[in-house]
Protein backbone atom coordinates (compact mmCIF):
# COMPACT_ATOMS: atom_id res chain seq x y z
CA UNK A 1 0.00 0.00 0.00
CA UNK A 2 3.07 2.23 -0.11
CA UNK A 3 2.29 5.03 -2.52
CA UNK A 4 3.99 8.18 -3.77
CA UNK A 5 2.15 10.27 -1.24
CA UNK A 6 3.46 8.05 1.56
CA UNK A 7 7.01 8.51 0.28
CA UNK A 8 6.29 12.21 0.26
CA UNK A 9 5.20 11.89 3.87
CA UNK A 10 8.41 10.09 4.85
CA UNK A 11 10.55 12.84 3.25
CA UNK A 12 8.39 15.24 5.17
CA UNK A 13 9.35 13.45 8.37
CA UNK A 14 13.02 14.25 7.59
CA UNK A 15 12.17 17.93 7.36
CA UNK A 16 10.42 17.55 10.70
CA UNK A 17 13.83 16.87 12.32
CA UNK A 18 14.93 20.36 11.18
CA UNK A 19 11.79 21.80 12.69
CA UNK A 20 12.59 19.86 15.87
CA UNK A 21 16.06 21.48 16.09
CA UNK A 22 14.55 24.93 15.56
CA UNK A 23 11.93 24.12 18.18
CA UNK A 24 14.56 23.07 20.74
CA UNK A 25 16.66 26.19 20.05
CA UNK A 26 13.65 28.49 20.45
CA UNK A 27 12.59 26.78 23.68
CA UNK A 28 16.14 27.15 25.03
CA UNK A 29 16.20 30.84 24.09
CA UNK A 30 12.82 31.30 25.76
CA UNK A 31 14.07 29.57 28.92
CA UNK A 32 17.26 31.65 28.91
CA UNK A 33 15.33 34.91 28.59
CA UNK A 34 12.92 33.83 31.30
CA UNK A 35 15.81 33.05 33.66
CA UNK A 36 17.43 36.40 32.84
CA UNK A 37 14.14 38.15 33.46
CA UNK A 38 13.70 36.51 36.87
CA UNK A 39 17.26 37.36 37.84
CA UNK A 40 16.68 41.00 36.75
CA UNK A 41 13.52 41.02 38.86
CA UNK A 42 15.53 39.90 41.86
CA UNK A 43 18.14 42.58 41.21
CA UNK A 44 15.51 45.34 41.01
CA UNK A 45 13.88 44.01 44.13
CA UNK A 46 17.15 44.42 46.01
CA UNK A 47 17.43 47.96 44.62
CA UNK A 48 13.89 48.68 45.81
CA UNK A 49 12.56 49.41 42.28
CA UNK A 50 9.26 47.64 42.74
CA UNK A 51 7.76 49.04 39.47
CA UNK A 52 10.32 47.06 37.44
CA UNK A 53 10.07 43.89 39.59
CA UNK A 54 6.46 43.31 38.54
CA UNK A 55 7.27 43.41 34.82
CA UNK A 56 10.25 41.11 35.02
CA UNK A 57 8.55 38.57 37.31
CA UNK A 58 5.64 38.50 34.87
CA UNK A 59 7.94 37.90 31.86
CA UNK A 60 9.89 35.28 33.75
CA UNK A 61 6.84 33.30 34.84
CA UNK A 62 5.22 33.53 31.40
CA UNK A 63 8.46 32.41 29.74
CA UNK A 64 8.96 29.39 32.05
CA UNK A 65 5.31 28.35 31.85
CA UNK A 66 5.22 28.70 28.07
CA UNK A 67 8.43 26.66 27.62
CA UNK A 68 7.22 23.87 29.89
CA UNK A 69 3.80 23.81 28.25
CA UNK A 70 5.33 23.69 24.74
CA UNK A 71 7.68 20.83 25.69
CA UNK A 72 4.82 18.91 27.35
CA UNK A 73 2.60 19.37 24.28
CA UNK A 74 5.38 18.22 21.96
CA UNK A 75 6.09 15.12 24.03
CA UNK A 76 2.41 14.20 24.30
CA UNK A 77 1.88 14.40 20.54
CA UNK A 78 5.00 12.48 19.65
CA UNK A 79 4.22 9.61 21.99
CA UNK A 80 2.10 6.83 20.51
CA UNK A 81 0.86 4.14 22.82
CA UNK A 82 1.15 0.51 21.73
CA UNK A 83 -2.09 -1.26 20.79
CA UNK A 84 -2.96 -3.23 23.90
CA UNK A 85 -5.00 -6.41 23.90
CA UNK A 86 -7.71 -6.47 26.58
CA UNK A 87 -7.85 -9.31 29.10
CA UNK A 88 -10.77 -11.54 28.15
CA UNK A 89 -12.26 -14.14 30.49
CA UNK A 90 -14.39 -17.20 29.81
CA UNK A 91 -16.98 -18.40 32.32
CA UNK A 92 -18.10 -22.03 32.04
CA UNK A 93 -21.00 -23.29 34.16
CA UNK A 94 -22.18 -26.75 35.07
CA UNK A 95 -25.89 -27.06 34.26
CA UNK A 96 -26.29 -29.81 36.85
CA UNK A 97 -24.60 -28.57 40.04
CA UNK A 98 -24.16 -24.87 39.17
CA UNK A 99 -20.36 -24.93 39.56
CA UNK A 100 -18.78 -21.95 37.76
CA UNK A 101 -15.25 -21.84 36.42
CA UNK A 102 -13.83 -18.49 35.29
CA UNK A 103 -10.59 -18.70 33.33
CA UNK A 104 -8.65 -16.83 30.65
CA UNK A 105 -10.16 -16.92 27.17
CA UNK A 106 -8.70 -19.63 24.95
CA UNK A 107 -8.93 -19.65 21.16
CA UNK A 108 -11.94 -21.70 20.07
CA UNK A 109 -14.09 -20.67 23.05
CA UNK A 110 -17.55 -19.36 22.28
CA UNK A 111 -20.75 -18.76 24.23
CA UNK A 112 -22.94 -21.91 24.39
CA UNK A 113 -20.01 -24.19 23.58
CA UNK A 114 -19.77 -27.44 25.52
CA UNK A 115 -16.57 -26.98 27.49
CA UNK A 116 -14.44 -28.98 29.92
CA UNK A 117 -15.88 -31.43 32.48
CA UNK A 118 -17.21 -30.17 35.78
CA UNK A 119 -14.65 -31.09 38.47
CA UNK A 120 -17.48 -31.79 40.94
CA UNK A 121 -20.00 -33.92 39.05
CA UNK A 122 -18.00 -34.78 35.88
CA UNK A 123 -20.76 -33.43 33.61
CA UNK A 124 -19.67 -31.30 30.62
CA UNK A 125 -19.96 -27.60 31.39
CA UNK A 126 -21.30 -24.91 29.03
CA UNK A 127 -19.59 -21.59 28.33
CA UNK A 128 -22.13 -19.02 29.48
CA UNK A 129 -20.16 -15.82 29.08
CA UNK A 130 -17.02 -14.37 27.53
CA UNK A 131 -16.21 -10.83 28.62
CA UNK A 132 -13.31 -8.44 28.84
CA UNK A 133 -12.00 -7.15 32.13
CA UNK A 134 -11.71 -3.40 32.14
CA UNK A 135 -8.35 -1.92 33.07
CA UNK A 136 -9.17 0.05 36.23
CA UNK A 137 -5.81 1.88 36.07
CA UNK A 138 -6.61 3.21 32.59
CA UNK A 139 -7.23 6.93 32.36
CA UNK A 140 -10.23 8.12 30.35
CA UNK A 141 -9.45 8.35 26.63
CA UNK A 142 -8.25 11.74 25.46
CA UNK A 143 -9.93 12.89 22.29
CA UNK B 1 12.42 51.69 19.63
CA UNK B 2 9.89 54.27 20.59
CA UNK B 3 9.57 55.54 24.09
CA UNK B 4 6.06 54.11 24.54
CA UNK B 5 6.95 50.39 24.49
CA UNK B 6 10.06 51.08 26.54
CA UNK B 7 7.98 52.75 29.19
CA UNK B 8 5.38 50.03 29.09
CA UNK B 9 7.67 47.04 29.02
CA UNK B 10 10.42 47.43 31.59
CA UNK B 11 11.33 51.05 31.08
CA UNK B 12 14.77 50.78 32.67
CA UNK B 13 16.83 51.10 29.47
CA UNK B 14 18.69 47.82 30.21
CA UNK B 15 19.65 45.40 27.33
CA UNK B 16 17.14 42.85 28.60
CA UNK B 17 14.38 45.44 28.48
CA UNK B 18 15.30 46.27 24.87
CA UNK B 19 15.26 42.57 23.93
CA UNK B 20 11.78 42.18 25.36
CA UNK B 21 10.55 45.26 23.57
CA UNK B 22 12.04 44.06 20.30
CA UNK B 23 10.48 40.60 20.74
CA UNK B 24 7.14 42.19 21.51
CA UNK B 25 7.20 44.24 18.32
CA UNK B 26 8.45 41.36 16.18
CA UNK B 27 5.78 39.03 17.52
CA UNK B 28 3.13 41.67 16.87
CA UNK B 29 4.20 42.06 13.23
CA UNK B 30 4.70 38.30 12.79
CA UNK B 31 1.24 37.37 14.02
CA UNK B 32 -0.33 40.19 12.05
CA UNK B 33 1.19 38.88 8.81
CA UNK B 34 1.43 35.14 9.45
CA UNK B 35 -1.16 34.50 12.19
CA UNK B 36 -3.40 32.35 10.00
CA UNK B 37 -0.44 30.42 8.61
CA UNK B 38 0.67 29.58 12.14
CA UNK B 39 -2.83 28.28 12.83
CA UNK B 40 -2.69 26.21 9.62
CA UNK B 41 0.72 24.76 10.57
CA UNK B 42 -0.54 23.87 14.04
CA UNK B 43 -3.63 22.15 12.60
CA UNK B 44 -1.56 20.34 9.97
CA UNK B 45 0.75 19.07 12.68
CA UNK B 46 -2.23 17.79 14.64
CA UNK B 47 -3.70 16.08 11.56
CA UNK B 48 -0.25 14.68 10.69
CA UNK B 49 0.17 12.98 14.06
CA UNK B 50 -3.42 11.64 13.86
CA UNK B 51 -2.59 10.32 10.39
CA UNK B 52 0.43 8.45 11.75
CA UNK B 53 -1.83 6.90 14.37
CA UNK B 54 -4.39 5.93 11.71
CA UNK B 55 -1.62 4.34 9.62
CA UNK B 56 -0.52 2.37 12.67
CA UNK B 57 -4.09 1.11 13.19
CA UNK B 58 -4.39 0.18 9.50
CA UNK B 59 -1.02 -1.63 9.45
CA UNK B 60 -1.86 -3.48 12.65
CA UNK B 61 -5.19 -4.66 11.20
CA UNK B 62 -3.42 -5.74 8.01
CA UNK B 63 -0.83 -7.73 10.03
CA UNK B 64 -3.55 -9.38 12.11
CA UNK B 65 -5.39 -10.35 8.89
CA UNK B 66 -2.18 -11.91 7.51
CA UNK B 67 -1.58 -13.87 10.72
CA UNK B 68 -5.22 -15.06 10.78
CA UNK B 69 -4.89 -16.36 7.20
CA UNK B 70 -1.59 -18.09 7.99
CA UNK B 71 -3.05 -19.68 11.10
CA UNK B 72 -6.27 -20.81 9.38
CA UNK B 73 -4.46 -22.32 6.43
CA UNK B 74 -0.83 -23.18 6.98
CA UNK B 75 -0.41 -24.28 3.36
CA UNK B 76 -1.74 -20.98 1.95
CA UNK B 77 0.56 -18.85 -0.22
CA UNK B 78 1.71 -15.42 1.01
CA UNK B 79 -1.62 -13.59 1.46
CA UNK B 80 -0.13 -10.05 1.64
CA UNK B 81 -0.72 -8.94 -1.99
CA UNK B 82 -4.28 -10.29 -1.98
CA UNK B 83 -5.07 -8.66 1.37
CA UNK B 84 -3.66 -5.35 0.09
CA UNK B 85 -5.94 -5.67 -2.92
CA UNK B 86 -8.88 -6.48 -0.65
CA UNK B 87 -8.30 -3.35 1.44
CA UNK B 88 -9.07 -1.17 -1.57
CA UNK B 89 -12.44 -2.78 -2.37
CA UNK B 90 -15.40 -0.48 -2.71
CA UNK B 91 -19.16 -0.78 -3.10
CA UNK B 92 -21.32 1.67 -5.00
CA UNK B 93 -24.90 2.23 -3.95
CA UNK B 94 -27.70 2.24 -6.57
CA UNK B 95 -28.76 5.49 -8.18
CA UNK B 96 -31.50 7.14 -6.12
CA UNK B 97 -32.82 9.92 -8.38
CA UNK B 98 -35.89 7.69 -8.86
CA UNK B 99 -36.11 6.12 -5.39
CA UNK B 100 -39.06 3.83 -6.13
CA UNK B 101 -37.96 0.21 -5.86
CA UNK B 102 -34.49 1.03 -4.58
CA UNK B 103 -34.54 -1.43 -1.65
CA UNK B 104 -34.34 -4.62 -3.79
CA UNK B 105 -31.49 -3.00 -5.73
CA UNK B 106 -29.59 -2.23 -2.53
CA UNK B 107 -30.28 -5.76 -1.30
CA UNK B 108 -28.93 -7.21 -4.53
CA UNK B 109 -25.74 -5.18 -4.34
CA UNK B 110 -25.26 -6.13 -0.68
CA UNK B 111 -25.79 -9.82 -1.52
CA UNK B 112 -23.20 -9.63 -4.30
CA UNK B 113 -20.78 -7.83 -1.97
CA UNK B 114 -21.33 -10.38 0.77
CA UNK B 115 -20.75 -13.30 -1.57
CA UNK B 116 -17.69 -11.65 -3.10
CA UNK B 117 -16.14 -11.04 0.33
CA UNK B 118 -16.87 -14.61 1.39
CA UNK B 119 -15.27 -15.94 -1.80
CA UNK B 120 -12.22 -13.75 -1.28
CA UNK B 121 -11.81 -15.03 2.27
CA UNK B 122 -12.12 -18.62 0.98
CA UNK B 123 -9.50 -17.92 -1.68
CA UNK B 124 -7.13 -16.57 0.95
CA UNK B 125 -7.48 -19.62 3.19
CA UNK B 126 -8.94 -22.52 1.15
CA UNK B 127 -8.71 -25.14 3.89
CA UNK B 128 -10.14 -22.98 6.69
CA UNK B 129 -13.45 -24.02 8.26
CA UNK B 130 -16.70 -22.01 8.04
CA UNK B 131 -16.22 -20.23 11.39
CA UNK B 132 -12.62 -19.28 10.53
CA UNK B 133 -13.75 -17.93 7.16
CA UNK B 134 -16.49 -15.84 8.79
CA UNK B 135 -14.09 -14.46 11.39
CA UNK B 136 -11.49 -13.72 8.71
CA UNK B 137 -14.18 -11.83 6.82
CA UNK B 138 -14.79 -9.78 9.97
CA UNK B 139 -11.08 -8.98 10.33
CA UNK B 140 -10.85 -7.98 6.67
CA UNK B 141 -13.95 -5.77 6.93
CA UNK B 142 -12.43 -3.94 9.89
CA UNK B 143 -9.07 -3.59 8.09
CA UNK B 144 -10.91 -2.26 5.03
CA UNK B 145 -12.74 0.33 7.16
CA UNK B 146 -9.51 1.45 8.86
CA UNK B 147 -7.79 1.72 5.48
CA UNK B 148 -10.68 3.81 4.17
CA UNK B 149 -10.55 6.21 7.13
CA UNK B 150 -6.77 6.52 6.70
CA UNK B 151 -7.07 7.23 2.97
CA UNK B 152 -9.76 9.89 3.39
CA UNK B 153 -7.87 11.75 6.15
CA UNK B 154 -4.61 11.48 4.17
CA UNK B 155 -6.37 12.88 1.08
CA UNK B 156 -7.57 15.98 2.91
CA UNK B 157 -4.24 16.37 4.73
CA UNK B 158 -2.26 16.41 1.49
CA UNK B 159 -4.87 18.50 -0.31
CA UNK B 160 -4.92 21.05 2.51
CA UNK B 161 -1.14 21.14 2.56
CA UNK B 162 -0.87 21.66 -1.18
CA UNK B 163 -3.46 24.43 -1.21
CA UNK B 164 -2.58 25.74 2.27
CA UNK B 165 -6.32 26.14 2.53
CA UNK B 166 -7.54 27.11 5.98
CA UNK B 167 -11.08 25.88 5.18
CA UNK B 168 -10.05 22.40 4.01
CA UNK B 169 -7.67 21.85 6.93
CA UNK B 170 -10.05 23.23 9.52
CA UNK B 171 -12.85 20.88 8.44
CA UNK B 172 -10.65 17.82 8.97
CA UNK B 173 -9.17 19.15 12.22
CA UNK B 174 -12.61 19.83 13.69
CA UNK B 175 -13.84 16.32 12.90
CA UNK B 176 -10.62 14.66 14.05
CA UNK B 177 -11.75 13.73 17.60
CA UNK B 178 -14.77 11.84 16.23
CA UNK B 179 -12.74 10.22 13.46
CA UNK B 180 -10.08 9.06 15.92
CA UNK B 181 -12.69 7.74 18.35
CA UNK B 182 -14.19 5.62 15.59
CA UNK B 183 -10.79 4.44 14.34
CA UNK B 184 -9.71 3.45 17.87
CA UNK B 185 -12.93 1.49 18.27
CA UNK B 186 -12.36 -0.39 15.01
CA UNK B 187 -8.74 -1.02 15.92
CA UNK B 188 -9.96 -2.75 19.10
CA UNK B 189 -12.33 -4.90 17.06
CA UNK B 190 -9.63 -6.49 14.90
CA UNK B 191 -8.42 -8.92 17.56
CA UNK B 192 -11.94 -9.70 18.78
CA UNK B 193 -12.78 -10.97 15.27
CA UNK B 194 -9.42 -12.70 14.90
CA UNK B 195 -9.89 -14.68 18.13
CA UNK B 196 -13.65 -15.15 17.75
CA UNK B 197 -14.58 -13.22 20.91
CA UNK B 198 -18.12 -11.86 21.34
CA UNK B 199 -18.35 -8.10 20.71
CA UNK B 200 -20.70 -5.53 22.22
CA UNK B 201 -22.83 -5.45 19.07
CA UNK B 202 -23.70 -9.10 19.71
CA UNK B 203 -25.79 -8.27 22.80
CA UNK B 204 -29.06 -9.02 20.96
CA UNK B 205 -27.68 -12.29 19.57
CA UNK B 206 -26.58 -13.24 23.09
CA UNK B 207 -30.10 -12.69 24.44
CA UNK B 208 -31.48 -14.94 21.68
CA UNK B 209 -28.79 -17.58 22.30
CA UNK B 210 -29.66 -17.69 26.00
CA UNK B 211 -33.39 -17.89 25.25
CA UNK B 212 -32.98 -20.75 22.77
CA UNK B 213 -30.48 -22.67 24.92
CA UNK B 214 -31.05 -26.42 24.65
CA UNK B 215 -33.66 -26.13 21.88
CA UNK B 216 -33.15 -27.50 18.38
CA UNK B 217 -32.47 -24.75 15.87
CA UNK B 218 -32.65 -24.71 12.08
CA UNK B 219 -31.63 -22.27 9.37
CA UNK B 220 -34.71 -20.42 8.10
CA UNK B 221 -33.09 -17.67 6.05
CA UNK B 222 -29.55 -16.92 4.90
CA UNK B 223 -27.29 -17.17 7.99
CA UNK B 224 -30.28 -16.99 10.39
CA UNK B 225 -31.26 -19.81 12.72
CA UNK B 226 -34.57 -20.15 14.53
CA UNK B 227 -35.65 -22.30 17.46
CA UNK B 228 -39.22 -22.87 18.58
CA UNK B 229 -39.40 -22.75 22.37
CA UNK B 230 -42.22 -22.57 24.93
CA UNK B 231 -42.03 -19.17 26.63
CA UNK B 232 -44.37 -18.01 29.42
CA UNK B 233 -47.09 -20.33 28.06
CA UNK B 234 -46.70 -18.99 24.50
CA UNK B 235 -45.05 -20.44 21.42
CA UNK B 236 -41.95 -18.37 20.67
CA UNK B 237 -39.71 -18.42 17.63
CA UNK B 238 -36.29 -17.21 18.70
CA UNK B 239 -34.13 -15.89 15.87
CA UNK B 240 -30.44 -15.09 15.74
CA UNK B 241 -27.62 -15.07 13.22
CA UNK B 242 -25.82 -18.40 12.87
CA UNK B 243 -22.83 -18.48 15.22
CA UNK B 244 -20.18 -18.70 16.41
CA UNK B 245 -18.64 -17.14 13.28
CA UNK B 246 -18.93 -13.41 12.56
CA UNK B 247 -22.37 -13.37 10.94
CA UNK B 248 -25.19 -10.87 10.69
CA UNK B 249 -27.71 -12.69 8.50
CA UNK B 250 -30.94 -11.65 6.81
CA UNK B 251 -33.42 -10.96 9.59
CA UNK B 252 -35.96 -9.48 7.19
CA UNK B 253 -36.30 -12.71 5.23
CA UNK B 254 -36.37 -14.76 8.44
CA UNK B 255 -39.27 -12.76 9.95
CA UNK B 256 -41.15 -12.89 6.61
CA UNK B 257 -40.69 -16.68 6.44
CA UNK B 258 -42.00 -17.28 9.96
CA UNK B 259 -44.97 -14.95 9.51
CA UNK B 260 -45.84 -16.69 6.23
CA UNK B 261 -45.50 -20.07 7.93
CA UNK B 262 -47.74 -19.11 10.88
CA UNK B 263 -50.09 -16.88 8.85
CA UNK B 264 -52.17 -14.68 11.18
CA UNK B 265 -51.28 -16.46 14.42
CA UNK B 266 -48.27 -14.22 15.22
CA UNK B 267 -49.30 -11.88 18.05
CA UNK B 268 -46.12 -9.86 18.46
CA UNK B 269 -42.56 -9.33 17.23
CA UNK B 270 -39.93 -8.37 19.82
CA UNK B 271 -36.54 -7.21 18.62
CA UNK B 272 -33.49 -6.98 20.88
CA UNK B 273 -30.42 -5.06 19.78
CA UNK B 274 -27.49 -3.05 21.07
CA UNK B 275 -28.09 0.69 20.86
CA UNK B 276 -25.72 3.62 21.09
CA UNK B 277 -25.91 5.28 24.47
CA UNK B 278 -25.64 9.00 25.02
CA UNK B 279 -22.69 10.32 26.98
CA UNK B 280 -23.41 10.07 30.69
CA UNK B 281 -25.61 6.98 30.34
CA UNK B 282 -24.57 3.67 31.85
CA UNK B 283 -23.34 0.79 29.68
CA UNK B 284 -25.60 -2.25 29.89
CA UNK B 285 -28.74 -0.29 30.79
CA UNK B 286 -31.80 -1.46 28.90
CA UNK B 287 -34.65 0.51 27.37
CA UNK B 288 -37.94 -0.44 25.75
CA UNK B 289 -39.84 1.01 22.85
CA UNK B 290 -41.83 0.30 19.74
CA UNK B 291 -40.58 -0.15 16.19
CA UNK B 292 -37.74 -2.09 14.64
CA UNK B 293 -34.49 -2.26 16.58
CA UNK B 294 -32.02 -3.03 13.82
CA UNK B 295 -29.17 -1.11 12.25
CA UNK B 296 -27.50 -1.51 8.89
CA UNK B 297 -28.34 0.07 5.58
CA UNK B 298 -32.09 -0.54 6.01
CA UNK B 299 -33.01 -3.58 3.90
CA UNK B 300 -33.93 -5.82 6.86
CA UNK B 301 -35.72 -2.98 8.59
CA UNK B 302 -37.74 -2.31 5.45
CA UNK B 303 -38.75 -5.96 5.11
CA UNK B 304 -39.71 -6.36 8.77
CA UNK B 305 -41.73 -3.14 8.74
CA UNK B 306 -43.43 -4.18 5.51
CA UNK B 307 -44.39 -7.60 6.95
CA UNK B 308 -45.55 -6.06 10.24
CA UNK B 309 -47.71 -3.51 8.42
CA UNK B 310 -49.21 -6.12 6.11
CA UNK B 311 -50.22 -8.44 8.98
CA UNK B 312 -50.83 -5.63 11.53
CA UNK B 313 -48.20 -7.06 13.87
CA UNK B 314 -47.14 -5.01 16.88
CA UNK B 315 -43.39 -4.35 16.77
CA UNK B 316 -41.70 -4.01 20.14
CA UNK B 317 -38.05 -3.38 20.86
CA UNK B 318 -35.67 -3.80 23.78
CA UNK B 319 -32.22 -2.23 23.49
CA UNK B 320 -29.03 -2.64 25.49
CA UNK B 321 -27.07 0.60 25.70
CA UNK B 322 -23.38 0.87 24.88
CA UNK B 323 -20.88 3.26 23.29
CA UNK B 324 -19.57 2.96 19.75
CA UNK B 325 -16.21 1.75 21.07
CA UNK B 326 -17.91 -0.91 23.22
CA UNK B 327 -20.03 -2.08 20.29
CA UNK B 328 -17.01 -3.35 18.38
CA UNK B 329 -14.71 -4.24 21.29
CA UNK B 330 -14.87 -7.57 23.17
CA UNK B 331 -18.08 -7.63 25.18
CA UNK B 332 -17.90 -6.18 28.69
CA UNK B 333 -19.38 -7.66 31.86
CA UNK B 334 -21.92 -4.80 32.01
CA UNK B 335 -23.27 -5.74 28.57
CA UNK B 336 -23.51 -9.40 29.59
CA UNK B 337 -25.49 -8.37 32.66
CA UNK B 338 -27.57 -6.09 30.44
CA UNK B 339 -28.46 -9.09 28.27
CA UNK B 340 -29.83 -10.86 31.36
CA UNK B 341 -31.97 -7.83 32.19
CA UNK B 342 -33.17 -7.70 28.57
CA UNK B 343 -34.40 -11.32 28.83
CA UNK B 344 -36.47 -10.41 31.90
CA UNK B 345 -37.91 -7.39 30.06
CA UNK B 346 -38.83 -9.50 27.02
CA UNK B 347 -40.63 -12.00 29.27
CA UNK B 348 -42.50 -9.21 31.06
CA UNK B 349 -43.45 -7.65 27.73
CA UNK B 350 -44.79 -10.97 26.46
CA UNK B 351 -46.80 -11.52 29.65
CA UNK B 352 -48.29 -8.06 29.56
CA UNK B 353 -49.05 -7.75 25.85
CA UNK B 354 -49.98 -11.25 24.64
CA UNK B 355 -52.27 -14.09 25.62
CA UNK B 356 -51.53 -17.74 26.38
CA UNK B 357 -50.90 -19.91 23.29
CA UNK B 358 -50.07 -16.89 21.13
CA UNK B 359 -47.17 -17.09 18.70
CA UNK B 360 -44.33 -14.65 19.39
CA UNK B 361 -41.27 -13.86 17.29
CA UNK B 362 -38.19 -12.82 19.27
CA UNK B 363 -35.34 -11.46 17.12
CA UNK B 364 -31.87 -11.17 18.66
CA UNK B 365 -30.11 -8.72 16.34
CA UNK B 366 -26.35 -8.27 16.09
CA UNK B 367 -23.06 -9.73 14.99
CA UNK B 368 -22.89 -13.20 16.45
CA UNK B 369 -19.10 -13.61 16.54
CA UNK B 370 -18.19 -15.83 19.50
CA UNK B 371 -21.82 -16.68 20.25
CA UNK B 372 -23.15 -20.10 19.34
CA UNK B 373 -26.68 -21.46 19.67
Amino acid sequence: LESDSEKEMSSERRSISLVLILFIVSVLIMMFLAAQSLSAAYMYYQQGRIDQVGYYVMYGIIGVALSLYTVAQFRRRGHSRPIKEPDVMTAAECQKCGFKNVRKFAKGDYVMKTAEECPKCKEPMIITSIYQIEDKTKKPEEL
Amino acid sequence: LGSLPVQQLGGDGSPLGYIFNLLYLLLFVFFMLYGQKVQVWTMLREIGSALNELKRFRDDAQNVAISVVKEADKTAADPTPRINQYLEYFTTTPIDIDPSGIVPKIEHILDVRDQRFKDEAKLLAPSANETQIENLEGVLEVALTLNYIYRVVKHFYILGKKMMSYMVIMQVQMQLPLIMQEAKAFSGAVRAFAYGQPIGDGAGALVAAKMMQGAKSEEIAKDIVAAEVPLEGRRAFILKARGPGANIGKYGDAVQNIVKKCRKKVAMVVMIDAALKYEGEKTGDTAEGVGTAIGGIGVDRFKIEETATKFKLPLNAVVIKESIAESVAPMTKEIFDGAQTAIARVKRLINERTKKDDVIIVVGVGNTVGIGQ
